[in-house]
């Protein structure tokens, strides 16, 4: 039925857009000389966050890319979807772009009531750059694998503990399901961001974090160790995937940050965006600093981030559902 | 580790350091002082500029900012009854009625000594104790940190003086406030009446400011209309007064030290923060004072207290951040970020691995707290110059506009602006009915964290009460709580009874 629905308005939105090119001449010129002055960009997390570190860079490669200024503006808060709200709001010349992550589309609008539909009124440029996620233990914790770790909750239960940066994060609701597939009782613990759950782990108030990005320099460090990687390829050497473990159907191909414009955005400029994007992701500064924050680069675009999208939305509203967060249709 | 002192000291002896942290301090003090200008908004939007220099200056200059703008909040506190940061809001309950009395010199003098003895006595516990302190911070988690809240909550309650109940409903107030927003931990919106831009909450800064100064402002127009019927002149605030002898500090050496202590315990553990630091030792010195019953009247005790206790966090809010890699606040999660890109990763392997630079980072601390005492001197002199010669519409009018263009840039947001008027026009109703709005901002800031770390507690230990009582730290503070609590009635009791037998 849903899908359905959104066929027919996607079948909408392209008629809508054809037409619009072909009467709108303006639109095409206005794209050859695009772009005649700053870009806005309004990003959906922290200014000083990794978000806003990984960008920075980026914005000044894409700047000397476009010949123009790219003016990067914080817009944070609801899972970046006040960023989301403010790109939809604006006029789609190209002039306003907006960075939120996959989460802002694949989750968000479970948890908010939100004016605007971040999947539809979007356009989706460019998913640059993302946090890996893992299940993450102390360093002398004393499980050395997961297996371990599952066996040892399935003969304590209600005794293991672990923390997630928020009750809806995609980290928490893997491990959810884990826990209800495999018939474990453990206390799933929500904390507010990554330094929050990792303080708690490395106090021992909880046996694990399923972490997004922060418990990267941890394990560098030496203060922490990955029992389990829940992206398509490891991080750190030795340390299965979901998959390896049998949980093919929850692997997540990432969940990068990625630009968008508002909806009705000129082909010509969005296909200008999306190159320059291109090519600034190759910026050797802005390598370096991804590569320093402990990121890892998407780089995709176009259909393959269409895929990504609807491929993560699908596995994040069948967990939702089977964690019994949303209803089952 | 001596060898690493020596080298971290050449390291920072040179004048790009130098003048990096004098810049910051600068910088700091001004965006300190402006309503709504925050240090943690002011090295955000400052750490991108800094990654072309080399990791000291980078590093100082942006601590430069940080203590400068926790020492520059108490300015605007005294003399406009704007708290230019949320750390300086205690700063004022005491600082305005001086700055009123004629002695807004004394008050802004006695702001930058105790910033300076927090500061340097905040850095020195830095410096001799960050292994051990991060060792205990990490044993604080959230079955501690209900405890933790319920002493300090006890402390500041004896500022309430003798308008307990008002104090109670205003506290509760504050709290329902801060419940707006997504609930931390069903991840469910509470309040926002289906406005998903509510979904964060309201801000503490836009709250802040629309507590403190728009009531301030509507007081002076209603008083010049006051004024004009009685044909009176205003009452100006004299900046150019009699400064702050040395005498008098040394008078209070002990509530200095205390705070400072006290601010620096706080600092070291991360969540609490350095708002609720200065309100902790601002209660605790009305407790231990000679003269209690001048807080709030125009208490000198009462500024040192404060501003100790809030620059007293600064040098040990460090230690998690360098010793764990786990940053307390949204200030030093810049710094992790900014020590990250120049490769410097924190941890406990920090001290071997960069020990030079980080030994040359917390030399610059000591070089910037000293360098805050000719910067703050020649800041009042500027502030209290531009603050005497304006005309008293002007001054108010601009605070107002301080307030919206401050309220704005926290965010980009025009939710922010309409919460900050929102706030000032229940604030002024507040006044009207003798609400005091200290309790109210402290209620807001430490709401969520009681209630995250309550609810924390229950789901890790599968909702069961006893975890409150799980740990010797737990039951210390518990003790330590219930000690403060009793100690005045059962003090009170005791002394009826030796005066019941005196008279038999």
């Amino acid at each position: 039925m849903n899908l359905k629905k959104c066929c027919i308005r996607m079948g909408q939105i392209s008629v809508a857009g054809i037409f619009l090119a072909g009467v709108f001449l303006t639109s095409a010129m206005a794209a050859a000389d695009y772009p005649k002055k700053p870009i806005k960009v309004f990003y959906g997390y922290k200014a000083g966050g990794t978000n806003h570190t990984s960008l920075q860079p980026l914005a000044q490669a894409l700047e000397k890319i476009l010949g123009k200024p790219v003016v990067l503006i914080e817009k944070a808060g609801a899972g970046a979807s006040l960023a989301g709200g403010a790109v939809v709001k604006a006029k789609p010349d190209g002039y306003t772009l907006g960075v939120i992550k996959t989460t802002t589309i694949t989750t968000a609008p479970y948890e908010l009531k939100l004016p605007y539909s971040p999947a539809e009124d979007l356009v989706h440029l460019y998913a640059y750059a993302g946090p890996a996620s893992g299940f993450t233990v102390k360093a002398d914790a004393p499980w050395q694998t997961w297996q371990e770790f599952i066996a040892y909750a399935k003969a304590n239960p209600g005794k293991v503990a672990w923390t997630a940066s928020s009750n809806t994060a995609t980290e928490y609701l893997v491990m959810d399901y884990i826990g209800k597939k495999e018939g474990i009782q453990w206390n799933g613990v929500p904390s507010e961001g990554g330094s929050e759950a990792m303080k708690m782990v490395l106090g021992g108030q909880v046996a694990g974090y399923a972490a997004s990005g922060s418990h990267i320099a941890q394990i560098k460090s030496g203060a922490a160790r990955e029992l389990l990687h829940f992206g398509e390829k490891s991080t750190f050497e030795g340390v299965p995937t979901l998959k390896d473990i049998g949980y093919g159907e929850l692997v997540i191909k990432g969940e990068p940050y990625l630009f968008v414009a508002p909806k009705g955005l000129p082909d010509e400029i969005k296909a200008k965006l999306v190159s320059a994007l291109e090519e600034a992701a190759k910026n050797p500064e802005y390598l370096g600093v991804i590569d320093k924050i402990n990121m890892g680069t998407a780089n995709i675009f176009g259909q393959e981030l269409e895929d990504l999208l609807s491929n993560n939305a699908k596995t994040i509203k069948m967990l939702l559902q089977t964690t019994g967060k949303v209803q089952a249709e | 580790m001596m060898e690493s002192v020596v080298e971290g000291f050449f390291l920072i002896l040179q004048w790009q350091n130098i003048l990096a942290i004098v810049l910051g301090l600068y910088m700091g003090c001004i965006i300190g002082a402006l309503p709504g200008l925050s240090p943690s908004m002011a090295i955000a939007i400052a750490a991108p500029f800094t990654f072309g220099l080399p990791p000291i200056p980078a590093i100082s200059f942006l601590l430069g900012i940080y203590k400068g703008g926790v020492y520059g909040g108490s300015i605007s506190a005294i003399l406009l009854c704007t708290p230019g940061t949320p750390e300086a809001a205690a700063t004022l309950l005491d600082g305005y009625p001086l700055a009123k009395q004629g002695r807004a010199r004394q008050a802004l003098d006695a702001a930058l000594y105790a910033s300076i003895a927090g500061d340097l006595i905040g850095t020195v516990v830095l410096v001799a104790a960050a292994p051990f302190i991060a060792h205990y911070a990490l044993k604080i988690g959230p079955v501690e940190m209900v405890p933790l809240i319920f002493l300090a909550m006890t402390v500041i309650i004896t500022t309430l003086g003798a308008e307990k109940n008002k104090g109670f409903i205003a506290a509760a107030i504050g709290a329902m406030i801060a419940l707006m927003g997504v609930d931390p931990i069903a991840g469910s919106t509470r309040f926002v009446f289906g406005n998903y831009e509510l979904s964060e909450g309201v801000s503490l800064i836009p709250f802040l400011v629309g507590l403190f100064a728009v009531p301030e402002v509507i007081n002076a127009i209603v008083a010049s209309r006051e004024r004009r019927r009685l044909k009176a002149a205003a009452d100006t605030i004299e900046v150019h007064g009699e400064r702050l002898p040395f005498s008098a500090l040394l008078r209070h050496w002990k509530t200095i030290v205390q705070s400072a202590l006290v601010g620096s315990g706080i600092g070291a553990l991360p969540g609490l923060g350095s708002t609720a630091a200065a309100f902790t030792c601002y209660g605790l010195a009305k407790k231990t004072s000679k003269n209690p019953e001048k807080f709030g009247t125009g208490s000198l005790e009462g500024v040192l207290a404060c501003e100790t206790g809030n620059n007293g966090t600064c040098g040990p809010a460090l230690i998690p951040l360098l010793t764990l890699g786990i940053p307390g606040s949204s200030t030093t999660a810049v710094l992790y970020g900014t020590l990250l890109i120049y490769g410097i990763v924190p941890g406990p392997k920090i001290f071997i691995e960069n020990g030079p630079t980080i030994y040359a980072i917390f030399i610059g601390l000591v070089i910037g707290g000293i360098l805050l005492y000719p910067i703050g001197t020649s800041i009042i002199k500027y502030a209290a110059k531009a603050i005497y010669k304006v005309n008293q519409g002007v001054l108010f009018a601009s605070i107002l506009l301080l307030c919206f263009t401050g309220s704005y840039a926290v965010g980009n947001s025009m939710t922010d602006v309409y919460c900050m008027a929102a706030a000032g026009i229940f604030a002024y109703g507040m006044r009207y009915f003798g609400l005091p709005l200290g309790p109210a901002l402290i209620a807001f800031i430490l709401e969520p964290i009681i209630e995250k770390s309550f609810r924390q507690a229950l789901m890790i230990s599968n909702n069961d009460m006893g975890t409150f009582f799980s740990s010797s730290i737990a039951i210390g503070l518990w003790l330590l709580t219930l000690s403060l609590l009793l100690y005045g009635p059962v003090k009170a009791l005791l002394s009826k009874k030796g005066q019941a037998q005196a008279r038999q």
